[in-house]
């Protein structure tokens, strides 16, 4: 162990020489700067609605109703063919027109075209619903069960930062690791290490420490300039040393294949580009393929937003610390056993 | 001179297509367009997601087939674990004669009451109702994240132009070919040019690629070159500054790393920001090509629009230019 933590010193000393350290704490430093500074606490933009009613409606249940959304972004305005205008200028919103024939009123929803059919139901049965409601024969035959009423969403811009984690403290050393071995491989280090009575397992544990420390180092500096003291650091420490091991085994999985660093970086990329895709259903939670559930880069995301909540679901957080765990440990032996074929030649 | 440029760039294709790092960067964007397209095909927009069991009748899962997404199970417990899960999903089960609707409490939007309302809607179907309710639209095909997706792609890889001449000058130093090129016939510029033509070759390359694979229609390609060359220009520089101030491939990777954070920063702060915000981003020259990307995919753009734009990035460029051309000649020499 001793071997390990002097080669750690060791390349500790070396990437404050080569400025990487420094480059992860500017990084870490501007994305804290961006989130107090330049995020808004919430941001989320909503669809506009915008509604024009016809003068032969008198019903002042309906533009009581639609007040009562004003907050929300309704809009009204003076006829059906303004609508259409505004709804080609602006695509993000939808608008409903509504008119009387004979005795019914008519609601005449204008949607911009990409919804697909279900999406059209919806919204259509959504309305007939809401409208039901008010008829003295109606029944209600629903009742809502809340699983966990302590459920709390976070403000969008701590909801960032389990996406920071993820993509920079987590995977530093998938995107780094491989570089460090080749430069290692260039510099001639491995071949004055090959004659140390030190094994190829130490050194690559002692790859695997220098990247844990700067993942650790950011993501808990920057969770801790943002989130301040609301956050459970136990839990978040041993996410981060557990998925920061385990983006290590596989960047060095993936370095073991190949013979220079431009090559691996290519296989890298490719890697790092199809993991970040599970950030895309954290923040559309309904839109969560199954192609993107079985990205490793899924469930630990999610996990790092657990530890924001005032009651985490732990078995949730425990379960991705003991399955990263394990696969870091496979990956890092399957890759030690690799590179004991190849790294000293 | 344009022959000995062009020599410059042919020998940086030859060296990287010798070890595959070219080709990849050359076919990844495209494979991720073509993924990009999958994805964008299943989803219309985002619809609601419901777990039922077996107590719910045929009858009624066909109805609510019609109008949100179903996943079936055994029993109420299996229902309960599925919307337990981390996925946005409601649950719905019958008791007696009431509905249960199931919902984990941290879900978003106002999926819940839609589901209320469509579930109560089934059971009133024979309610005669004084109103009429009609759908149409305005003849729109594209949807958001097909919109913004391809954007997104489109500029995110217009850095890998800048990403190639940094790789092809750190490799240069770790061989000392730097130096065998200052005592040949070649002067530093056309050496420089040669090096940065790829940088610019390969985002057109791309974003050409990239559209076409979206296939956004008939969209205007000249104004596409405008705004990805002037964007270009920056990567291009960065990749230069880069390449030069770092002797090893570490930090001129974990350098690179760094510019991931403006680039995804000013393009989602342009999706999501609401716009009175967007005044933040503009220094950031990559929600520019942003924004006139976003105007020529949905075919509003206007030449004086793209001008600006494209005048603003080089704007912008410049001054960063101006910042670090010292710093370059210093590391070139």
């Amino acid at each position: 162990m001793m071997k390990v933590l002097y080669t750690f010193l060791k390349d500790l000393k070396v990437s404050f020489k080569t400025f990487y350290i420094y480059i992860e704490i500017i990084m870490a430093l501007i994305f804290v700067v961006i989130l107090l500074f330049v995020v808004p606490e919430d941001f989320t933009s909503k669809e506009v609605l915008y509604v024009h009613v016809d003068s032969s409606i008198e019903s002042n249940f309906i533009t009581r109703e639609l007040e009562k959304h004003d907050d929300q972004g309704v809009v009204f305005l003076e006829s059906r063919d303004e609508i259409e205008k505004v709804l080609e200028q602006d695509r993000n919103s939808v608008g409903v027109s509504i008119s009387k024939d004979d005795d019914k009123v008519v609601y005449d929803i204008v949607l911009q075209g990409y919804e697909n059919p279900k999406h059209r139901n919806m919204i259509e049965k959504s309305l007939v619903g809401y409208l039901a409601r008010e008829l003295p024969e109606y029944k209600s035959v629903t009742e809502i069960t809340t699983l966990n009423n302590y459920s709390e969403r976070l403000t969008d811009r701590i909801n960032l930062l389990p996406m920071f984690l993820l993509l920079n403290s987590s995977f530093t050393g998938l995107f780094i690791v491989a570089a460090y071995i080749f430069m290692d491989k260039e510099e001639g280090t491995i071949k004055a290490f090959a004659v140390t009575p030190a094994k190829v397992w130490q050194y690559l544990l002692s790859k695997m420490g220098m990247m844990l420390f700067t993942g650790f180092l950011t993501g808990i500096g920057t969770t801790l300039l943002v989130a301040r003291l609301d956050v459970n650091y136990f839990y978040l420490a041993l996410l981060l040393i557990v998925t920061n091991a385990f983006g290590t085994a596989v960047g060095l999985f993936i370095a073991s294949f190949y013979d220079s660093i431009i090559k691996a970086m290519g296989a890298i990329y490719v890697v790092i580009i199809t993991f970040a895709f599970a950030t895309i259903s954290y923040f559309v939670p309904s839109f969560s393929p199954f192609i993107i559930k079985i990205l490793p880069s899924y469930p630990i995301i999610f996990a790092f937003r657990e530890v924001f909540l005032e009651n985490p679901n732990i078995s949730f957080i425990y379960y991705n610390i003991a399955g990263f765990g394990i696969l870091a440990v496979i990956f890092f032996i399957w890759a030690n056993n690799r590179f004991k074929k190849t790294l000293t030649v | 001179m344009v022959r000995k440029i062009f020599t410059i760039t042919k020998r940086d294709i030859k060296s990287g297509l010798r070890d595959y790092m070219i080709l990849y960067i050359i076919i990844a964007p495209f494979i991720l367009a073509v993924v990009l397209r999958m994805m964008t095909a299943s989803v219309g927009l985002t619809t609601i997601n419901v777990a039922v069991d077996k107590s719910i009748d045929e009858a009624f899962i066909e109805y609510l087939g019609q109008h949100v997404d179903i996943e079936i199970f055994e029993n109420q417990d299996d229902v309960k674990n599925r919307v337990n899960d981390t996925d946005d999903i409601f649950g719905l089960v019958k008791q007696s004669d009431s509905y249960n609707i199931i919902q984990q409490g941290n879900e978003t939007g106002g999926g819940i009451d839609v589901l209320d309302f469509i579930v109560n809607s089934y059971e009133n179907q024979d309610l005669e109702l004084p109103v009429e309710v009609n759908i149409s639209d305005v003849g729109w095909r594209l949807s958001p994240f097909k919109q913004f997706g391809g954007n997104l792609l489109t500029i995110f890889v217009s850095v890998f132009g800048g990403m190639i001449i940094l790789m092809n000058i750190v490799e240069e130093k770790q061989e000392n070919t730097l130096a065998a090129v200052s005592v040949s016939a070649i002067k530093r510029i056309e050496y420089v040019i040669g090096k940065a033509l790829l940088g610019f070759i390969l985002p057109i390359v791309h974003a050409f690629g990239i559209l076409a694979i979206l296939d956004y229609g008939d969209i205007n390609y000249i104004m596409v070159s405008v705004v990805i060359l002037s964007i270009a220009v920056i990567s291009v520089i960065i990749g230069f500054v880069i390449g030069v101030t770092n002797d090893n491939i570490l930090g001129a990777i974990s350098s690179m790393k760094m510019l991931f954070v403006p680039i995804l920063g000013s393009i989602f702060g342009a999706i999501f920001l609401n716009s009175k915000w967007h005044f933040l981003l503009y220094w950031s020259p990559f929600y520019w090509a942003f924004d006139a990307l976003n105007s020529i995919i949905l075919q509003t753009a206007t030449w004086s629009q793209i001008l600006i734009n494209s005048g603003i990035i080089i704007l912008i460029t410049a001054i960063v230019f101006m910042m670090l051309s010292k710093r370059i000649k210093r590391g070139l020499s």
